[in-house]
């Protein structure tokens, strides 16, 4: 080990008795269990610490204690819902906390759903955005870590085709799951990006050109994003959104704007200067690329989907659902991005 | 291996349609020694590197065609501005140094003030690296303190710059560690009556951060007996834009084409307060100082501290 190292590893150390007593922030989101939609205004309690909070439209809270209690307890509640009690020392960061609606909520929501038909396409399930690491072992024995979702970015717009079971439904709700550019695969890493909860992007819905190919735009929306929700429900009831063809496209429009910005690091290498040879002498040396939020999620699905991507909104490319490392539980991938409509 | 060398490759384009080398020596105009660390801008190609601690700087091309100026500065030197043109057939160039009186008596102080604290944990931007809808172009970032009385002292700052590889509170490195390295000076101003921006040095040490590595850099000024005259004071970060600094940024312009720049470390976390008093000032390329309102309305101050005491 590098003396240097070595050094810091003790003062490292030395550190650790300190840092027990420092700040705490638990953050996350919670969901109704068996929808999965979040829960805005429930809330959210440290039981010894006595500090409370309650969610937001997202059904995201933060809490921060700077002063923690041992053995504290989370406390997540909410009106019609049986509460959830997870212990401090069990929470994990970004945790979705699931409620289970309490029995009389149920009855209702049978009652209401005869009425009319409600329908999720390419619905996904926070577990699947949410970041679950894999180990593989190589054929000389190394254990290669990764993550089984990866983040889908463009300098564009990436638009992904739904199709509706009839013509003139009407768009309630866009889901989308939401990931860091970069997540350690190893307890040890550090991630090389830098981590932003603000960002602010476009929602577009798309009708089918007379070739099926996207055409005419007829919803836009700007969407800001101040938290660090992983899952993200926009909300569209009051837009009336009514889709008059079966076949439609909803695309995330990434903004090149400063609030957005996320700095990812590269190796790069420069000429530190000539040898006496003649020689150039190269170094390795940081290069940090300029990105932008959001990072949506690619995960592994049972039902592949069909998505495009353009970098002015009138040229499109077929986007490549593949995943840079190889099918474990499905062979398809898809785009954590969902429509629920009514009919 | 000639450190000159390497301020020429800092100029490639220019070298590629140039073969002709122009090599300066900057010196002191009493002593004639070499000034260590200038700052050479040309300011029309919106260029600026430092020299090494020899004072050698090259510009590649035929000088009496170029249409540009030259700014030479270094810390306790007054600034030599130029036409590219009439550097031709010199090869020393020469600085004057300030004669400025900072005797000052060290006084008792109990009190200790903490200015502009932040949380580490809500940085999220980074100030310093060009991205796809501006370049960094400028020399030194200057965070406003604002303090009660004046007369206080100034003990010690705190800033928080971007480092990938090894963060101390996280406790945790990585083998790319070796590309977070960097150096900067600090520099302490009074405000200026005029512009109430960055005005004269109040401290004519050089204060140099050396091969920082870690996220959090604290810097104990105490030696230095830095007594702030009025209520307000800056504190800047002065780039050294030399090789040991310079990286890279990859960028996306707004056509959608792939733009690298060189990029030179540290990058500064920018606090994450929202607000229309804006205090950061930055000093571009033709030393002229600034509001700095890249980050507005979110950023309206750098990740960084001051202890005062009084």
């Amino acid at each position: 080990m590098n003396p240097n190292y070595r050094y810091l590893l003790i003062s490292l150390l030395c550190w650790l008795p300190i840092r027990s007593f420092a700040q705490r922030v638990y953050e996350g989101q919670v969901v109704n269990k068996v929808t999965e939609a979040p829960l805005k205004n429930a809330t959210v309690a440290l039981l010894k610490a006595k500090l409370a909070v309650a969610t937001d439209d997202q059904g995201y809270y933060k809490l921060v204690v700077n002063k923690p209690v041992t053995n504290d307890t989370l406390q997540f509640s909410f009106v019609g819902y049986d509460t959830y009690l997870l212990p401090a020392a069990n929470y994990q960061p970004k945790m979705f906390i699931p409620l289970t609606p309490a029995n009389n909520r149920l009855k209702q929501v049978d009652i209401a759903g005869n009425k009319i038909k409600t329908l999720t396409l390419y619905k996904f399930n926070v577990s699947d955005i949410k970041d679950i690491r894999f180990e593989l072992m190589t054929k000389d024995g190394l254990v290669r870590g990764g993550y089984y979702t990866t983040p889908v970015y463009t300098n564009g717009t990436f638009a992904k085709q739904f199709e509706a079971p009839q013509v003139n439904v009407k768009l309630n709700t866009i889901d989308l799951g939401r990931r860091d550019r970069d997540i350690p695969t190893s307890p040890e890493d550090y991630p090389l990006a830098t981590s932003s909860k603000y960002m602010r992007f476009l929602i577009h819905v798309i009708l089918p050109d007379s070739a099926g190919a996207l055409g005419k735009t007829i919803f836009t929306k700007e969407v800001y994003i101040s938290n660090g929700a992983l899952k993200i429900t926009i909300d569209l009831k009051d837009k009336q959104i009514i889709i008059p063809t079966t076949k439609f496209f909803i695309a995330v429009e990434w903004l090149p704007i400063r609030i957005n910005e996320v700095i990812y690091l590269n190796v790069g290498r420069k000429t530190a200067g000539i040898k006496k040879d003649g020689s150039s002498q190269i170094e390795e040396t940081a290069k940090y690329s300029i990105l932008y939020q959001p990072f949506l999620v690619k995960f592994e699905s049972a039902v592949g989907a069909v998505g495009w991507q353009s970098v002015d909104n009138r040229h499109w490319f077929k986007f490549d659902f593949r995943s840079p490392h190889p099918s474990r539980k499905h062979p398809n991938h898809d785009v954590a991005l969902s429509a629920t409509i009514v009919y | 291996m000639k450190k000159i060398v390497v301020l020429f490759c800092l100029f490639p384009f220019l070298a590629d349609a140039q073969g002709k080398l122009n090599k300066f020596h900057v010196v002191d105009s009493l002593s004639g020694k070499a000034v260590p660390s200038v700052s050479v801008t040309l300011v029309r190609a919106r260029l600026s590197i430092n020299t090494e601690k020899d004072g050698i700087f090259m510009i590649p091309g035929n000088l009496a065609s170029l249409r540009d100026t030259i700014i030479l500065y270094a810390q306790n030197y007054k600034p030599n501005q130029l036409l590219t043109r009439q550097l031709n057939g010199r090869d020393t160039l020469r600085l004057t140094k300030f004669a400025i009186d900072f005797k000052s008596k060290p006084a008792k102080y109990n009190n200790d003030t903490l200015l502009n604290s932040y949380r580490k944990q809500d940085i999220v931007h980074y100030a310093g690296v060009n991205t796809g809808t501006a370049k960094f172009e400028y020399l030194q970032l200057a965070q406003q303190f604002y303090t009660s009385k004046p007369g206080t002292i100034l003990k010690s700052i705190k800033l928080n710059r971007l480092a990938f590889g090894l963060d101390v509170s996280e406790y945790t490195w990585t083998h790319l560690v070796h590309l977070d390295v960097t150096k900067f000076r600090i520099r302490i101003y009074d405000i200026d009556p005029i512009t109430h921006g960055p005005g004269r040095d109040l401290c004519n040490k050089v204060i140099e951060e050396s091969k920082s590595v870690g996220s959090q850099v604290s810097i104990n000024l105490k030696k230095y007996n830095i007594i702030i005259p009025n209520t307000s004071f800056f504190v800047a970060i002065e780039w050294i834009r030399d090789f040991y600094n310079a990286g890279y940024s990859v960028a996306y312009d707004q056509d959608g084409e792939i733009t690298r720049d060189i990029n030179y470390r540290p990058a500064l976390g920018i606090s994450a307060i929202t607000g229309k008093a804006l205090n950061i000032w930055a000093l571009n390329f033709n030393r002229e100082w600034k509001p700095f309102t890249y980050f507005m309305p979110f950023g309206t101050d750098l990740a960084m501290s001051a202890i005062i005491a009084y």
